[in-house]
C-alpha cells in the first residue's frame, strides 16, 4: 500500500537547527550578496504534530487558511517569520483581529503533485476558506516506483535513468499536473474556498503560467518575477527581501477579502 | 492539452453498427461475431453516441435525480445493446421506483482506466452535477498519459503497451499511486456535491489487493466486490454477456435502492 498521507511524519514533533538545503556547509559558501545575514543560532527549525513548520492542526480557527508551497513557502534558509505566508497571515490578522492559526502544508523540494496530495489529506481538518500558493515549476514530479513512500523528481535532482525520458517529456508534465490541479481545484469548490496563487520564475516557466491560467480560473492566479536582492542562510533560496515583496504582492490581491 | 481525446472526438453525435470502427483492436468485430457462441444477430443493434461521445443521452437534458455512472467496456456495453447493460438496467429500476425524470449519463469509454474515468467526472461535473455515481472500475493498471503529444493515450497493461513507458506503468507501486490520484480527484468531486457513490470493480482475474485499496483509502466510495456473477458472452465474444450485465444490475440495486 502506498504511505498516501505524509513522508515527514519522522520529523513531527522535532526541532532542529538545519535543514537541508540549509546545512552548516551551504552556510558557509560566498555569495555576491555579500555577508550571510544569518548567524547559524538566529533561528532553527520546529516541526509539528505532522512535520510541517507550522502550527499544530488541533487549533481552532476563526477563518481557516492554508498555505501551499515548496521551500520558499516552507521558508529553507529563514526564520519563519521572515517567510512571505507567515507575513501574510501577519497581516490577515492584523486586519481581522481574528484567531488564525499559522497552517502552511509546504514542504522543501515539493511538487504541485505533493502539494495536492498534502491538501487532499488535510482538508477534513483543515476545511480551508481561503488558500494561498506558491507553485514550484510543474517539472517537479511526484511518484512511487518500486517502493511505496513518494519520490520527488526535478530537474536538478531525484533524477532516475529508468523515468527520465517520460518524466522530462513537456506533454507527461502538463498531463500530471493537470491531475494534480483536478485535486486542487475540487477541494476549494467542496469548501467555498478562495485560493489565489502565483509561481516561482527562475527560467521557463512562462508556459506552466499559461498553462494554470487558461485552465483553472478559480486558482486566480498571478505572475510575479522579484529579483534576488539577498540570500536566505542556505545561499541558495531568496533572502528576506523577496518575501517581504512577494507577502505585498499577495496582500495587494487579497485585502479585500479581509 | 485537449479536453476530451481524439478517440472521443471520433464519434460526437455518430452511429456505428459495430465497435471496431470506434477504433478499439480486436473487440466487437465482424470476425469475433463469427467465430464465437453469442446471444445477438449481427444487426440486432449499433452503438449511437451523444454530442460529447459517450454512449448515452444527451448532457443538456434536465434530470430530477442526476446519476452518472462511471466505468470501462463493460459500463458502456461493448458487444451489447445499451438497454441491456448494467447502468442501463440499474437506471431502469430507479426509474420505476422513483417515476421520475431521469437520462442515462454514462461516462465510461471502452479501454479506459481510472485516470480517464477521474479526468471525464471532473470536466463533467460541472454540467452533470450528479448526486449519485455508479461505478465498475476496471483493473489498476490501466494508465492514461500524455507522451511525445498532446493526446491522451490509455496503457493497457495487455494492451497499447510501448516501450518507452512499459517498465514504469507495470510497476506495483507506480500504479497505486497514480490510482490513488485519480480516486483523491473522485473523492473530492463527491464532496463537492454530497454525492453517494456505490462501486465494484470488475473480477476476471483474482486481485484482492486492488479491492482492500479502495476499501480501506476511500470509505466514500462504498465499494463491493462484484463476486459469484456469471459470465457469458456479448456478441463480440470478448466481453461478458447480458446474464453477467444483469447480474451486475441486480448486485448495485441490493446495495442502493434503499436510497431511492
Amino acid at each position: 500500500m502506498i504511505n498516501l498521507q505524509t513522508q515527514i511524519i519522522q520529523r513531527a514533533n522535532t526541532t532542529s537547527q538545519w535543514n537541508d538545503p540549509d546545512t552548516p556547509e551551504n552556510y558557509k559558501n560566498k555569495t555576491k550578496f555579500g555577508q550571510n545575514l544569518y548567524s547559524p543560532d538566529d533561528f532553527n527549525y520546529k516541526f509539528n504534530d505532522y512535520g510541517f513548520r507550522c502550527d499544530n492542526f488541533n487549533q481552532e480557527s476563526d477563518i481557516p487558511i492554508v498555505f501551499l508551497g515548496c521551500n520558499h513557502t516552507e521558508g529553507t534558509g529563514l526564520p519563519m517569520e521572515h517567510v512571505w505566508a507567515y507575513q501574510l497571515i501577519k497581516k490577515i490578522r492584523n486586519k481581522t483581529s481574528k484567531n488564525i492559526p499559522y497552517w502552511n502544508l509546504a514542504i522543501g523540494g515539493a511538487s504541485v503533485d505533493t502539494l495536492a496530495r498534502h491538501l487532499y489529506w488535510f482538508n477534513e481538518i483543515h476545511k480551508p476558506k481561503f488558500v494561498f500558493a506558491l507553485f514550484p515549476g510543474l517539472f517537479r514530479r511526484e511518484y512511487c516506483l518500486k517502493t511505496n513512500n513518494p519520490n520527488t523528481w526535478g530537474l536538478i535532482y531525484g533524477q532516475r535513468p529508468e523515468i527520465n525520458e517520460l518524466f522530462i517529456d513537456n506533454n507527461f508534465k502538463y498531463h500530471q499536473s493537470n491531475r494534480s490541479f483536478m485535486i486542487i481545484d475540487s477541494i476549494i469548490k467542496q469548501n467555498n474556498t478562495q485560493m489565489h496563487c502565483s509561481m516561482w520564475r527562475y527560467t521557463s516557466e512562462e508556459d506552466d503560467e499559461t498553462f494554470l491560467r487558461n485552465n483553472f480560473l478559480d486558482f486566480n492566479f498571478f505572475p510575479h518575477t522579484i529579483a534576488f536582492r539577498d540570500r536566505a542562510r542556505d545561499t541558495v533560496h531568496h533572502g528576506p527581501t523577496y518575501h517581504i515583496e512577494l507577502a505585498n504582492l499577495f496582500w495587494d490581491r487579497i485585502c479585500h477579502h479581509f | 492539452m485537449d479536453e476530451l481525446n481524439i478517440f472521443i472526438k471520433n464519434r460526437m453525435n455518430k452511429s456505428f453498427p459495430w465497435s471496431h470502427m470506434l477504433g478499439i483492436v480486436d473487440a466487437n468485430y465482424v470476425d469475433n461475431y463469427e467465430s464465437n457462441k453469442h446471444n445477438y444477430n449481427s444487426h440486432d443493434f449499433g452503438y449511437k453516441f451523444n454530442d460529447y461521445g459517450f454512449r448515452c443521452d444527451n448532457f443538456n437534458q434536465e434530470s430530477d435525480i442526476s446519476i452518472v455512472f462511471l466505468g470501462c467496456s463493460i459500463t458502456e456495453g461493448y458487444g451489447l445493446p445499451v438497454e441491456t447493460v448494467w447502468a442501463h438496467q440499474l437506471l431502469s429500476k430507479i426509474r420505476q421506483k422513483t417515476n421520475k425524470n431521469i437520462p442515462y449519463w454514462n461516462l465510461a469509454i471502452a479501454g479506459c482506466g481510472i485516470d480517464t474515468q477521474a479526468r471525464h467526472l471532473y470536466l463533467f461535473n460541472k454540467i452533470l452535477k450528479p448526486k449519485f455515481v455508479f461505478a465498475l472500475f476496471p483493473r489498476f493498471e490501466r494508465r492514461e498519459y500524455c507522451f511525445q503529444g498532446t493526446d491522451q493515450k490509455t496503457w493497457g497493461g495487455t494492451y497499447n503497451n510501448f516501450a518507452k513507458v512499459d517498465h514504469v506503468f507495470i510497476d506495483d507501486q507506480f500504479k497505486y499511486y497514480q490510482t490513488a490520484r485519480s480516486f483523491m480527484i473522485i473523492d473530492s468531486i463527491l464532496k463537492q456535491n454530497n454525492t453517494q457513490m456505490y462501486c465494484s470493480k470488475w473480477k476476471f482475474f483474482e486481485n484482492t489487493e486492488e479491492e482492500l485499496f479502495i476499501q480501506e483509502n476511500f470509505p466514500n466510495f462504498n465499494f463491493f466486490p462484484n463476486d459469484n456473477i456469471p459470465l457469458d458472452d456479448a456478441r463480440d465474444g470478448k466481453h461478458p454477456g447480458p446474464l453477467y450485465q444483469t447480474a451486475t444490475a441486480n448486485l448495485f440495486w441490493d446495495k442502493i435502492n434503499h436510497l431511492f
